[in-house]
């Protein structure tokens, strides 16, 4: 699977960040933090900093949610068929007649995705992909 | 000896293999060349090998009026009567045995024409299954002592109202 680039580049939360003034590094908080106070001590005011700061760090986790609504996304779209013709349309493992819900339930009693694509003839990978992108798309917070 | 083909979402291997095992009937696995057929598809080859069909798919009949032709062999449907327990396999073997032992002639009925429901809850539901109509059944409950039979005579009323209707029924 190919990372989204277009979520760096083109997107708001790309823009903002590719053009920000103050650039800060991804994985430096503490640098994140010395410029910050820099910034604060130099350029504005104590409020209006916090303001500004508040803001990148929000758009920052913006574009990590985006990125996990888009490959959870893509990830179901490998892993589940909705076909009105098939289960009335309710979401199929691909390639079959199996439910969503049900691989979910009979995942829930049983001891693992290999347990229950041996016993039902299903693929593995499937499964797998199925919950990953599951988690993803479940993984942010409320807000 | 009747003949039973699991649907792909009840098609679990330990089923099978303790369903054949008690040796009343024929228990046939999903085909591989059925597998992500729509209903469409997957309901006319079934019904063609005149095989049973054993499903938890609660909408099968309301989503497929049209591929409910007759003469057809019969469609059983396991389901829960609420939201919970979501239905698996493991309940669904337990809702059959429990009918499988309350009607114990079962191997010997005739289901040809006819569409049962059995949930969880003990409760049991008859039709005639002719053209996806299925609000003319008739409700029983499995811990009726009578079970038996009266599920076995209502079938018989069943068949001998649809001899009318269609002329290729068995008798």
């Amino acid at each position: 699977m190919n990372k989204p680039e277009y979520l760096h580049n083109d997107s708001l939360a790309g823009a903002v960040l590719a053009h920000s003034d103050e650039e800060i590094p991804d994985d430096d908080l503490d640098g994140e933090a010395e410029l910050s106070n820099l910034v604060a001590a130099r350029v504005v005011g104590p409020w209006q900093m916090v303001i500004k700061s508040a803001g990148v760090r929000s758009v920052r986790l913006e574009q990590w949610f985006s990125e996990c609504a888009v490959w959870g996304h893509e990830a179901l779209q490998s892993a589940v068929d909705i076909d009105p013709d098939r289960r009335g349309g309710t979401p199929v493992l691909k390639g079959t007649r199996f439910t969503v819900g049900q691989t979910l339930a009979q995942l829930a009693e049983s001891a693992g995705v290999p347990e229950v694509a041996n016993r039902f003839d299903l693929d593995e990978d499937t499964i797998r992909e199925l919950l990953f992108g599951l988690a993803l798309l479940v993984e942010r917070p409320c807000r | 000896m009747t003949t039973f083909q699991l649907d792909q979402c009840l098609d679990d291997k330990d089923l099978a293999r303790a369903c054949n095992a008690e040796g009343k009937c024929t228990v046939k696995r999903y085909p591989e060349r059925l597998r992500g057929q729509s209903d469409k598809v997957m309901l006319p080859a079934v019904f063609s090998q005149d095989t049973t069909l054993v499903t938890i798919d609660r909408t099968i009949i309301e989503d497929n009026e049209s591929s409910i032709v007759a003469p057809n062999p019969c469609i059983i449907v396991i389901r829960t009567k609420k939201p919970r327990p979501f239905m698996t396999a493991s309940l669904a073997r337990r809702i059959m045995d429990r009918f499988k032992t309350n009607v114990p002639s079962w191997p010997d009925i005739d289901w040809s024409m006819v569409y049962i429901e059995i949930n969880n809850e003990d409760e049991i539901l008859v039709s005639p299954l002719i053209n996806g109509d299925i609000t003319g059944g008739r409700p029983f409950d499995i811990s009726n002592e009578r079970l038996d039979a009266e599920l076995s005579a209502y079938i018989r009323e069943i068949r001998q109202s649809l001899k009318g209707i269609v002329s290729e029924l068995p008798t």
